[in-house]
């Protein structure tokens, strides 16, 4: 899940917004804002594209989900 | 209901629905040929689907080098016989120009000397290319993009438009705005990728099944749905790539810390096919041996540091978890990929067409009939995706040569009226809720690993309730919940579409695993199941097998 965006590294590019495939983040006063975090997959996308690396995304499951047991 | 929805109307030769590598390579060759296309994907394209996610490998046949009856006999007896052979023939053999062509989109395959280097994967005798997804996806966007194909993200179209049986276009929301979008095109490929019911795993949460619901709404088939896929993961994270390690001694263990793999699989132990190690791990728990681990505390010092430059991605996740798996055990889990890889689709021929006309479909939401009862072959899925992609591209390129078509007002004004009553603040129902009470009818074992009749049918009773009562109360307070509401209903059609298939075929065959009908039965069900709409509810009825989808090798001889 995506855990925080730096404000101080951050320099508000949108490129995050842009990449993620699940609508998680979006712009709120000119800064991304982890919106929706429950639909987070951990795809990494976001993290990955940040030019700053503001970004810190961790591998915890955002939602619960049925198991197979 | 007074509609405040702004409405954008568009018009093209070709709408493709879902920016997917089958999808991409669909937009290209229909533009190649001369098509004005509108390729539309919910997400941004190019960064989003199965195949940004994909683990690297296409199915590459080289007729100088390799032999295609023995690959081709490899691939039918791992799908126990169901496949229409005459697609595998195709897909392999088309498989190298549309790798060649895929570098002259600008995508990089690894080389050497030259050559496409080729590796054996999960194929003992068939090999693949290797690439990196995220540098396949970006330049196969530029491309389309260059050569003319407009392209459209956070467009999600859920419904088809019909005018007198034919397909005319399609209809969507814009996902972050909520216009409405209207296209109206006389070929529509749809080529949103399989269902998945975003359960475990890495990278397809977003498969939620969209054409599925779309195709059988205007009368098209869909056929073989009791066929599903399993990956397998940790139970608390979704990662994929670490099953690979099994050769570096990796183990499965159950929580006495047995290798249990041996009693089930005594030549292949964890090296078994992911059908077999799922049951085996499912047979562990049920024993009361549960839960199941994967063991890599064997890894040597030099196995471990390779393993982290394998993938990186994985153990920079599990260092942030705080897992260290040279000191600890990970619990691990099936993942239920639906009819991710799977054969699982709507019904077309090999060259994506449906029977609707100006209706095609393509990638992982076709149907699959390379692959019969079989997954997870290592490369099969993206070879299927570019070759029949640019066959289903071609296809819509001809279809559309019948001229403008026109979305009929009715068409709009249904959308509108399905949008309107996910909006009513009535309902009670949230996406989150809806959704952990579908997956809690499929993903446990004794339903979709380990099946029965009479929990099959339990579990469809259940899927009809939530369908009739709790689905009806589903509410969206914004544009964001409206899409996954959506979503959410197509996810719920896919349920009820595999219970019924599943329950259908009185047999085991591959993943199809019957407690009550433990052997296969090839007497009987050389056939595939077949769905459709009629009279209001869905219809299913079964296929014999065409001789000609025989045309390698012949059906198994039938029981005395």
């Amino acid at each position: 899940m995506i855990e925080r965006i730096s404000t101080e590294d951050c320099i508000g590019c949108e490129i995050c917004v842009d990449v993620c495939p699940m609508d998680v983040l979006r712009m709120e006063r000119e800064r991304p804002a982890i919106k929706y975090p429950v639909d987070c997959i951990s795809c990494f996308n976001c993290e990955m594209a940040c030019p700053t690396q503001a970004i810190y995304v961790n591998a915890e499951r955002a939602r619960e989900i049925a198991l197979p047991w | 209901m007074i509609d405040r929805r702004a409405c954008q109307h568009l018009r093209s030769d070709v709408l493709v629905i879902g920016a997917g590598l089958a999808g991409l390579f669909a937009a290209i060759r229909a533009r190649q040929l001369g098509a004005e296309v509108i390729l539309v994907d919910k997400g941004k394209a190019g960064k989003t689907g199965c195949s940004r996610f994909a683990s690297g490998d296409i199915k590459c046949f080289i007729p100088e080098e390799d032999d295609l009856a023995d690959w081709i006999d490899e691939i039918v007896v791992a799908g126990e016989y169901l496949a229409d052979q005459r697609w595998i023939e195709t897909a392999l053999v088309e498989s190298l120009d549309r790798v060649r062509d895929m570098e002259e989109f600008g995508v990089e395959f690894e080389k050497k000397d030259g050559k496409y280097k080729r590796e054996h994967g999960r194929g003992r005798r068939s090999r693949q290319v290797v690439f990196y997804a995220e540098q396949m996806m970006d330049s196969m966007r530029a491309f389309a993009e260059r050569i003319g194909v407009k392209v459209l993200d956070r467009a999600y179209f859920c419904q088809l438009a019909q005018d007198q049986g034919r397909v005319v276009g399609a209809l969507g929301l814009h996902t972050r705005t909520g216009e409405m979008l209207v296209t109206a095109a006389p070929a529509v490929v749809l080529a949103t990728g399989s269902c998945s019911l975003r359960a475990a795993y890495y990278g397809h949460q977003f498969s939620t099944g969209d054409a599925y619901s779309m195709a059988y709404e205007v009368g098209a088939e869909l056929i073989n749905f009791e066929c599903t896929s399993h990956n397998s993961c940790p139970a608390r994270y979704d990662l994929a790539g670490m099953s690979r390690f099994v050769a570096f001694g990796g183990k499965f263990t159950n929580a006495k810390g047995e290798a249990f793999m041996a009693k089930y699989q005594p030549v292949l132990k964890d090296r078994a096919q992911l059908n077999w190690l799922v049951r085996a791990m499912g047979e562990e728990v049920r024993q009361g041996n549960g839960p199941i681990y994967f063991d890599l505390k064997a890894m040597t010092d030099e196995q471990y540091a390779l393993s982290r430059k394998i993938v990186p991605w994985v153990f920079r996740a599990l260092d942030r978890a705080g897992e260290d798996l040279r000191k600890e055990r990970i619990e691990w889990i099936p993942a239920f990929a639906g009819t991710r890889s799977a054969a699982a689709g709507i019904r077309t021929d090999i060259d994506g067409r449906t029977a609707i006309p100006g209706l095609l479909a393509t990638g992982d939401a076709g149907s699959w009939l390379t692959h019969g009862f079989g997954s997870g072959f290592g490369g099969l899925n993206l070879t299927a995706c570019i070759v029949f992609g640019y066959r289903a591209g071609a296809a819509a390129a001809e279809a559309a040569r019948v001229g403008g078509v026109n979305v009929p007002a009715a068409e709009i004004a249904r959308l509108q009226e399905r949008v309107a009553r996910i909006e009513d603040p009535a309902g009670q129902e949230t996406t989150e809720s809806l959704l952990l009470k579908i997956q809690r009818c499929i993903v446990p074992y004794d339903t979709v690993i380990s099946r029965e009749g009479g929990r099959l049918q339990k579990a469809l009773d259940q899927i009809e309730r939530i369908r009739d009562e709790d689905a009806q109360q589903i509410h969206a307070p914004d544009v964001h919940e409206l899409i996954k509401a959506l979503e959410t209903q197509h996810m719920l059609f896919y349920a009820e579409t595999f219970l019924r298939s599943a329950l259908l075929r009185t047999e085991t065959r591959g993943m199809h695993f019957r407690e009550d009908f433990p052997q296969r039965d090839d007497e009987n069900w050389l056939k595939w199941i077949v769905a459709r709409k009629g009279d209001g509810q869905m219809h299913l009825r079964t296929e014999p097998m065409p001789p000609e989808a025989f045309k390698y090798v012949p059906p198994p001889k039938k029981r005395e």
